[in-house]
């Protein structure tokens, strides 16, 4: 994430200082994606000259990517641009549909090639590549792991472990850097193909992120000081041993933490031939500390000779650790400022009273420790103060803008990016936005059908009500049914039987049941599939005031990010009534369906409900989607995981959906019991209370 | 027509006695607490996540005590009657048979309402007079104020990890109560537990217990409750029966505590970090 906003932000600078235009102001602001108009003039900036006309099909293709996959398509047609016009043209040809084919890792590969081959002036290799990109991707190596595919799935076995919250993150592959950790976050490789085969490079990748975690458990930092003394006085050398030394340690530490950790090092070791591995280093059950790695290099009382590093070995250089050693003391952009000079560390050794430089320049010398660190603020109050100003600034706007939406019934909502598997924080503007009800609008059963429906609807609630009832003349049950012994020894000549069913059952399912509508009324509703969605929940409202589980409509429907609008029909604290009625008759399709925010939102009000079974009742007519990139996987995982996020709350999601193909995301997205197709729309009204009474009895 | 029915007023207490002394390590000084609350005659509330061993506590201080234990395990559908007692039919007239807890109050057992927050708010009520100074306990459908026998004592326990409105205890039954929170005993004690019970080598038991700790950290998370001590055990005794550790760790816990496949797939992966 921070590798592709980087790339964004000097993307933009960048467009600024050469045209001297911000293309800012007219981004639209919707969910992920810069809309066509956008998009042509960006491609117009960058080929200059070209026909926009000419490139609407391109374009369209590239407005239904997330804005992150835009940004970086941006990014890279502006570089292929720079070496060539015409084959950034045919580049943007040719991007949608060779994106779709590629993996994101792959997709830069592909484009590193390019441009390459561009830098080489070998034009026919360019075009080659360009248009038969088909060609390249079959001849790509399919065994190599790429970070964002193992990212999620690693980053959650970390929390299971670690009790600090740690997120792994790629490291920019231009950086060609071992893996590291700052403490807080653990920096992998963007991709790993050291085997020919997936699960023995993904083996690489665990044993990876636990030596990272090896790195934190066995206090490596705790040398700081001794390491960057000894790194400076000889150089490579020392470190080159240390991190084997090291790295040694850490893998005895998961010999007896994580003995499949350990057994997978072992097969590493073994698959890569490195010899046998020189157990006899750390050996016992007590974990030795770093200064124990320390002394058996003072004392070289190791005959470790490892040339190369470990393919698994993690960076222990002095910088690294230093990072890591405050981070969780300072505040990062301090000590961006106080690291913006660590090239100049060595440089000036012991040269300690050079400090009075700019509060931003401030150079950090090789011997500092945690204490000269605690000293900063009485040496250089400019930066508190400055930051103390930019806080509290902040907290105010945050404060007022919290406050503006506060008053207008505005919720901010996150939403998952799954093209960078993470949370947009605040990302969706929902409000609630009252129903003005539209005059002589009424819901009576105009019909001898809609008579009928209502007919079985009844009867259907009916047995539920009747369910909660004492059931008497059982032939078991928690009490004797007086009565009908009386009635049976009475009876006893005529019918022996009779003394079989003299008990009476409390059927006491004391029903604790709070349910919530979510009614999609985006546009692909409008007419007859609007006007029977209205009949159905105003016939089901109207007999479901009779029983006494607690109910509540919303509508959903929304233009991009920042207008996901809900309307509530009726509330749960609301009892039904003309208002209720006139509110569903004038329930009308609007606009688009941003499904996951509606389900954040309506997950949050069902869930402040004390009943004892909260169902969340979807009825939609398809897949989510939105203006901009919210569409096809984009919108169909960022609902799952909002659906997720209910469950989360022990509330039961149902989808009850008119959509023909709905089995291509339904039952990824809810699992394949909590949604139900129906073909006939027209029969909505007695499917939905069917499904009603299956669901809550 | 209605009669008592004389097996009411004595019950054969060897049937409710622990004969032989169940395996319990305790954590903490839970013991100490219960001891005094049982000298006390105070009612005692055992909390705790499932299979962290409230049950087996139980069993323990009953033996310790010589006293019999009734088990009751409350659900959704238990009412007043079955904990007090109903009429039966029995030739041409009614006889009263006492429930369980009637039968501990009479005959000086430990009574233990197992899961008490499974039971409706209306049934648990009948419990009230019994748990402050009176310990008495009113039969209305017998017209008799029974006194509760010296001996007697409740307890009874509920998981608070359910996290649901509805399932919780009234202010007015919680207050009567002395509380003994349990939880998963710590790393040491635990694989300890694993080991007496499992009799599997104690450093399996302590890798057993690492992954359970690390299926403990996804709760809310993915899951709604951790792998407990007791399904530790059992998958203890499938690797002492001589399953592959791995293997018996993905039938004895990962399939055991979840249906969701992105979840067992995380719960294998932890599986495979540490066997």
């Amino acid at each position: 994430m921070s590798f592709i906003s980087s790339r964004v932000t000097t993307w933009l600078e960048h467009k600024r200082n050469k045209k001297a235009v911000s293309l800012e102001s007219k981004q639209t602001g919707s969910c992920g994606g810069m809309s066509s108009t956008e998009l042509k003039i960006r491609i117009e900036l960058i080929l200059d000259g070209v026909d926009t006309r000419k490139i609407i099909q391109p374009v369209t293709e590239i407005a239904a990517l997330s804005h992150s996959l835009q940004s970086e398509f941006l990014i890279q047609l502006m570089e292929v641009a720079d070496l060539s016009v015409t084959h950034a043209y045919s580049l943007l040809w040719v991007y949608t549909p060779a994106l779709n084919l590629m993996k994101s890792i792959e997709n830069e590969s592909w484009i590193a090639q390019i441009k390459q081959a561009l830098v080489n002036r070998e034009l026919a290799t360019a075009d080659s590549l360009i248009n038969n990109y088909a060609d390249f991707i079959s001849q790509l190596d399919t065994s190599a792991v790429a970070f964002s595919e193992v990212s999620e799935i690693l980053e959650k076995l970390v929390s299971t472990i670690s009790a600090d919250t740690l997120t792994v993150h790629p490291i920019n592959t231009a950086e060609r850097q071992q893996p590291y950790t700052d403490g807080q976050q653990l920096f992998l490789p963007a991709s790993i193909s050291l085997f020919d085969n997936y699960a023995d490079n993904y083996l690489v990748f665990k044993v990876i992120v636990f030596q990272l975690l090896g790195q934190l458990e066995c206090q490596t930092g705790l040398a700081l000081e001794r390491i960057s003394r000894e790194v400076l006085s000889k150089a490579d050398n020392f470190l080159k041993h240390f991190s084997t030394i090291e790295t040694l340690r850490i893998n005895h530490y998961l010999k007896q933490e994580f003995p499949g950790i350990w057994n997978n090092i072992l097969y590493l070791h073994d698959k890569l031939n490195l010899g046998p591995y020189p157990q006899h280093i750390f050996h016992g059950h007590i974990q030795p500390s770093v200064f124990d790695s320390l002394e058996m290099i003072e004392h070289a009382d190791t005959d470790i000779t490892f040339c190369e590093p470990f393919p698994y070995q993690c960076n222990f250089s002095p910088e690294k650790l230093l990072h890591f050693k405050f981070e969780k003391q300072m505040p990062s952009s301090i000590l961006m400022n106080l690291f913006n000079n660590y090239d100049d560390l060595e440089k000036d050794d012991g040269d300690n009273d050079t400090n009075n430089k700019k509060a931003d320049r401030i150079s950090l010398r090789h011997s500092s420790t945690a204490a000269s660190f605690s000293n900063l603020e009485r040496q250089y109050p400019d930066i508190w103060e400055q930051l103390d100003e930019v806080m509290v600034k902040h907290q105010n706007e945050h404060e007022q803008l919290h406050n503006e939406n506060n008053s207008k019934n505005v919720y901010l909502y996150p939403e998952w990016d799954t093209s960078i598997k993470q949370y947009r924080q605040d990302w969706c503007r929902v409000e609630e936005i009252p129903i003005i009800p539209k005059v002589n609008e009424t819901l009576a059963p105009d019909n001898l059908n809609l008579r009928f429906a209502e007919y079985r609807i009844k009867k259907t609630l009916d047995m539920i009500i009747n369910s909660q009832r004492l059931i008497r003349y059982q032939s078991d049950g928690d009490d004797i049914d007086i009565d009908a012994w009386v009635e049976a020894k009475s009876n006893k000549t005529k019918h022996a039987d009779d003394f079989q069913n003299i008990y009476i059952r409390n059927n006491k399912n004391s029903r604790s049941i709070a349910i919530m509508f979510a009614v999609d009324i985006s546009g692909s509703t409008a007419g007859w599939k609007n006007k029977i969605i209205r009949q159905s929940i105003g016939l089901l409202s109207r007999t479901l005031s009779k029983l006494n589980d607690q109910y509540a409509i919303y509508a959903f429907s929304g233009s991009g990010r920042e207008q996901c609008d809900i309307y509530p029909v009726k509330r749960f604290d609301e009892n039904y009534s003309t208002t209720t009625q006139q509110n569903i008759a004038s329930l009308s399709a609007k606009q688009y369906t941003r499904m996951g925010a509606a389900i954040r939102h309506l997950s949050k009000i069902l869930n402040s409900n004390d009943a004892k079974t909260k169902i969340l009742f979807v009825l939609t007519d398809g897949r989510p989607d939105d203006i901009d990139s919210y569409r096809g996987h984009y919108g169909v995982e960022d609902t799952r995981r909002a659906f997720n996020e209910a469950k989360a709350l022990s509330l039961n999601p149902f989808v009850l959906t008119f959509d023909r193909e709905c089995t291509d995301y339904l039952p990824h997205m809810l699992g394949k019991n909590n949604y139900k197709l129906i073909s006939d729309i027209s029969m909505l009204p007695i499917q939905i209370s069917t499904i009603y009474k299956q669901l809550t009895l | 027509m209605t009669s008592m029915n004389k097996h009411n007023k004595i019950i054969n207490n060897s049937e409710y006695l622990i004969q032989d002394e169940p395996y319990y390590l305790p954590s903490s000084n839970e013991v100490d607490i219960f001891n005094a609350a049982l000298a006390e005659k105070i009612p005692i509330l055992l909390k705790g996540p499932t299979g962290c061993g409230k049950t087996r506590f139980m069993e323990y201080m009953s033996w310790l005590h010589k006293r019999p234990l009734i088990t009751v395990s409350c659900h959704d559908d238990l009412s007043t009657s079955d904990l007090v007692g109903r009429y039966l039919i029995k030739d041409n007239s009614t006889v009263w048979q006492d429930g369980p807890l009637t039968t501990a109050v009479r005959n000086g057992c430990i009574c233990y309402l197992d899961e008490i927050v499974e039971a409706r708010k209306d049934t648990t009520v009948v419990i009230h007079p019994l748990c402050d100074d009176r310990r008495i306990l009113p039969l209305e459908k017998l017209g008799q104020l029974i006194h509760a026998d010296p001996d007697f004592c409740l307890t009874m326990s509920y998981n608070p990890g359910y996290q649901s409105a509805v399932k919780d205890l009234k202010p007015s039954t919680r207050q009567r109560f002395i509380a003994i929170d349990f939880n998963y005993p710590n790393e040491d004690i635990e694989s300890i537990i694993v080991h007496e019970e499992s009799t599997l080598a104690l450093q399996t038991c302590k890798h057993l217990v690492k992954l359970a700790n690390m299926t403990r950290n996804l709760v809310g998370n993915g899951l709604e409750e951790g792998a407990s001590t007791r399904l530790l055990v059992h998958t203890a005794k499938l690797i002492y029966r001589g399953f592959e550790a791995n293997l018996a760790c993905k039938c004895g816990i990962a399939d055991a505590i979840t249906d969701d496949q992105d979840t067992k797939k995380l719960l294998h992966e932890m599986i495979d970090t540490i066997f």
